[in-house]
């Protein structure tokens, strides 16, 4: 593994600096920007500025003006010119142009204002009247002038010129030196955000990276399906669990195969025991109005693709594990699947569902015997008592047999009791299995036989066992148990056969269960009462004349099952009955070697 | 727009341009080319008395010449032309000092250009760029602030020819 990535992480001086540069750089940027505006405006404004440009033209034509005046005063002389007037109107109107604003300055700038002055009187004189001979000598003196002006206007235009031309390379050399710098500056700013960008990027799939990891190694699986509900994320341990003959399988064959929500929730539903399906699973009686609202109320629920509800539900795999599964609808419509083994939880929730069972049953036994010791000691004692009662009312003393009659009956009542009293002390005994049966593996031939043996001590039936022999039947049972329901079995054959009929005690065993079966040949059980005979205080017709609580059976089967086992019949009426109580048989490795 | 002359011209003969009185001072203007009305030969002549029944128009603004908001008054280059019925696209301006420049019959459409006969209260005469200058409402619109509009801006007017 990598060493520990510490997290990044700036102190408030650090951040400043990692700031500071970068900001630097964009003041520099804008600076530098202005300032090549600047100077691209100082052209744009300087290009504009061109009033005095067209002086040169301006001068010129007033000399024209003049030049034509002189031919004007040239042809007057000839009587051929009728215009004159308006020559030197034309060129009073030159001469004021000149006079006017921006010309004056510009003349007066370059040395000529005195002169301009002077050729603006003088073609004032000129227009108001025109004496010939003084006129030729006016014309020729403005003439001049003029041309003198046009000169130097004429050089002072080459010279501003010039001078501008070389203001405007200046300027677009520093302009061009800015555009430099502008785009050094530009590369330098967009170097750092670039390396930036990749830095937080290469932060981001590392923040990433710790994130998949630490979910890979979750002990839940977890997978998110993206608004198309095909599945964008899931670790391996999702897999495994979905899935677990693909344990091997790589994550991202299975994500290149594709691996629809629809598909999936399916799958899972069809593992649950209790038969769900996604429309069904709309509102399971364990979810709160708000989270049943939620699939509706969700605005990303995609149209087109079927519609699911955030859902909780248990559901075993193929290799009997248990899921819980829990699908959630994100805020950007995004479903979050859940899979979380629980198989741990539902083996302990079933030894103590188990245990409560037999709790039940054993509180159900103690309530029944309370109501047999009620309902069946007021009988007898009731005939001891009325017997007494005679006895004592009597004036003359009984007779000797009729004294023994009477003790006779009463004698059998309290047999009755006595018995009832066995079958409690029994139930007791079985109510004590129920708080801790002690079950283990336990050779049932020796039990038997020892069980077989009492039995024969105990009444004149011949009784017969009958086992395969080595290796010994095991079962998983406790022998205390087993023994109060044999003879429980044994008491009913003797007690309803005839006294030369033989007992059979049968023992077998198949793969799971060891088999053992009590063959009388007594009365037999009709069809109909077979059923009935396991239950409590019941007694069959033909059994009525023979006393008993019908608690006895009912007694031996509740022993039988505590022990993970069951009492069964089959009889025929008049031939006899067979009943069998089976117990789980123990592991035989001793078989198998 | 029409001025109480135009109208009074117009009811007389409605199906024709307007007749145009012929001058009788001195004739500052003339106006030829394609020309719907005429006085003298195939050219419209104006005189002073002729140009003042324009309906007046006033522009305030600097020239390239001068110093200083200056304040003419004459009448629309338009008015001018749509009394005499000109059909063209370009106006050739001539001026007395022998200038010549041909200006798109556009910009009168697009600016209030006016041929003045006065600047700052006073009649121009010749020698102050008169009888006639042509201003465009330069201060009004940027785009006219541009060498390629100034000279446009015939003084000495005294012809107008419509191509």
């Amino acid at each position: 593994m990598a060493p520990e990535p510490s997290p990044r992480r700036l102190t408030p001086a650090l951040h400043r600096r990692a700031y500071l540069l970068p900001l630097a750089l964009i003041f520099a940027f804008i600076v530098v920007l202005f300032f090549a505006l600047n100077r691209l405006l100082v052209i744009e404004h300087d290009m504009r500025e061109n009033v005095s440009d067209n002086m040169l033209w301006v001068v010129t034509q007033a000399h024209a003006e003049s030049l034509k005046l002189a031919e004007s005063r040239a042809r007057a002389a000839l009587a051929e010119d009728t215009h004159l007037e308006l020559r030197a109107q034309l060129l009073l109107g030159r001469l004021r142009q000149l006079d006017d604003g921006p010309q004056r300055r510009y003349l007066e700038r370059i040395g000529f204002g005195a002169e301009l002055s002077r050729i603006v009187e003088l073609g004032t004189e000129l227009a108001d009247g025109m004496h010939l001979g003084r006129a030729e000598f006016i014309i020729d003196d403005i003439g001049s002038q003029l041309g003198q002006m046009a000169n130097a206007v004429m050089i002072e235009e080459w010279n501003a010129a010039g001078e501008q031309l070389e203001r405007h390379r200046r300027t677009l050399i520093h302009t061009i030196a800015s555009i430099v710098v502008i785009l050094v500056l530009g590369s330098v700013i967009s170097l750092r955000l670039l390396q930036a960008l990749n830095r937080s990027r290469e932060d981001g799939r590392q923040t990433h990276h710790q994130l998949e990891a630490a979910i890979d190694t979750a002990p839940d699986g977890f997978a998110l399906f993206n608004r198309q509900q095909d599945l964008s994320l899931a670790n391996r341990r999702f897999f495994e669990l979905v899935d677990p003959a693909s344990r091997m399988a790589s994550k991202e064959m299975t994500m290149a195969s594709g691996l629809p929500l629809p598909w999936l929730l399916e799958h899972l539903y069809a593992l649950a025991p209790e038969a769900k399906t996604p429309s069904a699973s709309a509102s399971p009686p364990n979810q709160t109005p708000d989270q049943i609202r939620a699939p509706t109320r969700n605005p990303n629920n995609p149209p087109g693709l079927p519609p699911f509800s955030d859902d909780d539900f248990e559901l075993r795999t193929t290799d009997e594990h248990w899921l819980h599964a829990t699908v959630r609808t994100t805020r950007d419509g995004f479903v979050l699947v859940r899979l979380a083994d629980i198989s741990s939880y539902k083996h302990a929730e079933r030894v103590l569902h188990d245990a409560l069972e037999r709790e039940k049953e054993i509180s159900e036994f103690y309530r029944s015997f309370a109501a047999m010791a009620s309902h069946q000691f007021r009988i007898p004692l009731a005939v001891v008592d009325s017997g007494l009662q005679r006895l004592a009312r009597r004036k003359t003393a009984p007779g000797l047999s009729e004294l023994r009659t009477r003790c006779e009956r009463m004698r059998a009542s309290i047999a009755r009791m006595i018995e009832s009293i066995e079958h409690a002390t029994r139930a007791a005994l079985a109510d004590a299995g129920g708080r801790g049966v002690d079950r283990h593996a336990v050779a049932l031939d020796h039990l038997v036989s020892r069980m077989a043996q009492a039995m024969r001590d105990a009444y004149v039936n011949s009784i017969e066992v009958r086992a395969p022999g080595e290796p010994p039947i095991e079962a998983i049972c406790d022998p205390v148990l087993v023994e109060q329901i044999l003879g429980n079995l044994f008491s009913n054959a003797v007690k309803y056969s005839p006294a030369e009929a033989p007992i059979v005690l049968e023992l077998d065993a198949d793969a799971e269960r060891v088999l053992c079966t009590l063959h009388d040949h007594g009365i037999g059980i009709e069809d109909a009462e077979q059923a009935r005979i396991f239950e409590r205080f019941y007694r069959a017709p033909n059994a009525r004349t023979h006393p008993g609580s019908g608690l006895g059976l009912n007694i031996a089967r509740h022993l039988a099952r505590i022990q993970g086992g069951d009492l069964t019949v089959r009889s025929t009426p008049g031939q006899g009955s067979a009943f069998t109580l089976s117990l789980p048989r123990a592991k035989q490795p001793t078989e198998t070697a | 727009m029409f001025t109480p002359a135009l109208a009074a011209a117009s009811e007389a003969t409605p199906t024709t341009a307007p007749a145009l009185p012929a001058p009788s001072g001195q004739v500052l203007l003339q106006v030829s080319g394609r020309i719907a009305s005429t006085n003298v030969d195939d050219a419209a002549h104006f005189d002073r008395d002729m140009l003042a029944s324009l309906p007046p128009h006033r522009i305030e603004t600097h020239t390239t010449v001068t110093d200083g908001v200056q304040v003419f008054e004459g009448f629309r280059m338009a008015d001018l032309l749509s009394w005499v019925g000109a059909r063209g696209d370009t106006v050739r301006a001539s001026a007395l000092n022998e200038y010549r420049v041909d200006i798109p019959m556009s910009d009168f459409d697009e600016f209030d250009v006016i041929v003045a006969y006065r600047m700052n209260e006073q009649e121009l005469t010749v020698p102050d760029k008169g009888p006639l200058w042509i201003i465009y409402p330069r201060d009004d619109h940027e785009v006219l602030q541009d060498i390629r509009y100034d000279y446009r801006w015939v003084w000495h007017l005294n012809r107008l020819h419509v191509d």
